[in-house]
């Protein structure tokens, strides 16, 4: 799935107001991820904090119907888009929040492209607990890669099921650490987590998943 | 025509597997406590033992696969259930020496969330609980013979 990222050149930096040798105490990344999805279920997760996170600030716009689902640990949570021209009834119902990095399926009828816009999470608010059991998780940073280099928490038995949405299907591996050389490793491949992109996860155990990202 | 009525087959296909539940055949979460396939001669099994779900009466689901080494087993491909729904589900694995399917060993029930629906839950998995199973193997010859002489003794001493 093509994923074009653009994190905007709009850094707003805190600088030293009081005095002279005050200098920039925090620096904060605003900016905006284009997500394509393909026309039925695509696994998703808010890679940008939007303050409270609700779904109506975090995608304001989508295809009429679209139905966003979050996994509760027993089935889903879902809220669907109207967008009829009937101000009445447009938008999301009902409405919920989307925290960073808490995956979800995201159901739209066609092709089509969202845009998540908000600040990159940095230092302790990019880290967080991967539950033991069956979780949706994303990245809590626009970035792509191996889960290896997004330092999940992986232990021996963990499931990861990746979601193919040109097939509308799961594509899963599993991590083995039982000091079998022929054996350890994650099969049949390492699965891989782009820019918003979510994976279920079967954790046999809760792990701590520390990022401690740095936009510097 | 053609492309039409072979689209409409593949989405029947799509629509029945959405309707099946599945699960991950592999015993990795439970290998490091214990959870293996073992052989009734106390070693753990090898690539010669396949292993398959199956309902807690016996009835076999889906297809089978081998064991890789050291009793563990792990098959990436999710397990299509037929008849069982997504959701929760009491199963039990079967294992059998190669070539022997008629003398089998079954493992304990246990539970886990098949996968399917829409929107969908991926393949469940074994959980970390799993106490394995034991697998009977096939009586060597002299074992038999064995059997057979003692068998013969015991039948001539009663006629004496």
């Amino acid at each position: 799935m093509r994923t074009k990222t653009l994190l905007i050149a709009a850094v707003l930096g805190a600088a030293g107001l009081a005095s002279a040798s005050a200098q920039v105490t925090s620096v904060n990344a605003v900016g905006y991820v284009n997500k394509d999805l393909k026309a039925g279920n695509n696994l998703i997760a808010n890679p940008l904090s939007n303050g409270e996170n609700g779904i109506s600030s975090v995608i304001p716009v989508a295809p009429n119907g679209t139905i966003v689902s979050l996994y509760n640990g027993a089935g889903y949570d879902q809220s669907q888009f109207t967008n009829l021209g009937i101000p009445a009834l447009d938008g999301w119902d009902p409405e919920i929040t989307l925290p960073v990095g808490a995956g979800f399926f995201i159901n739209v009828s066609e092709d089509t492209t969202i845009t998540f816009v908000g600040e990159v999470l940095q230092g302790d608010d990019s880290n967080k607990t991967v539950p033991q059991g069956i979780s949706i998780q994303g990245s809590t940073v626009p970035v792509a890669g191996t889960l290896t280099e997004h330092g999940f928490p992986g232990g021996n038995g963990d499931t990861v099921s990746s979601w193919d949405a040109e097939s509308q299907s799961f594509v899963q591996a599993q991590l083995t650490l039982l000091g079998i050389p022929a054996l350890d490793g994650w099969s049949p491949a390492e699965p891989t987590l782009g820019v918003a992109d979510a994976v279920f996860v079967d954790k046999v155990e809760e792990g701590a998943w520390d990022r401690n990202f740095s936009i510097n | 025509m053609k492309k039409l009525v072979l689209s409409m087959l593949c989405a029947l296909v799509s629509l029945s597997a959405l309707g099946q539940g599945t699960a991950l055949l592999s015993n990795v979460a439970s290998a490091g406590s214990g959870g293996l396939v073992m052989l009734d001669t106390g070693v753990p099994a090898e690539s010669d033992v396949m292993v398959q779900f199956a309902l807690p009466d016996g009835t076999l689901l889906g297809t089978p696969s081998a064991v890789l080494a050291g009793g563990v087993f792990r098959d990436s491909t999710a397990k299509v259930l037929e008849g069982v729904a997504p959701g929760a589900v009491d199963l039990t694995v079967v294992g059998w020496v190669s070539g022997n399917p008629g003398l089998t060993g079954q493992s304990e029930v246990f539970s886990l969330s098949a996968g399917g629906g829409n929107p969908p839950l991926p393949a469940g998995g074994i959980p970390a609980s799993f106490s394995g199973l034991t697998v009977p193997t096939i009586p060597e010859p002299s074992t038999v013979a064995l059997a057979i002489l003692g068998g013969a003794a015991l039948f001539f001493r009663r006629r004496k």
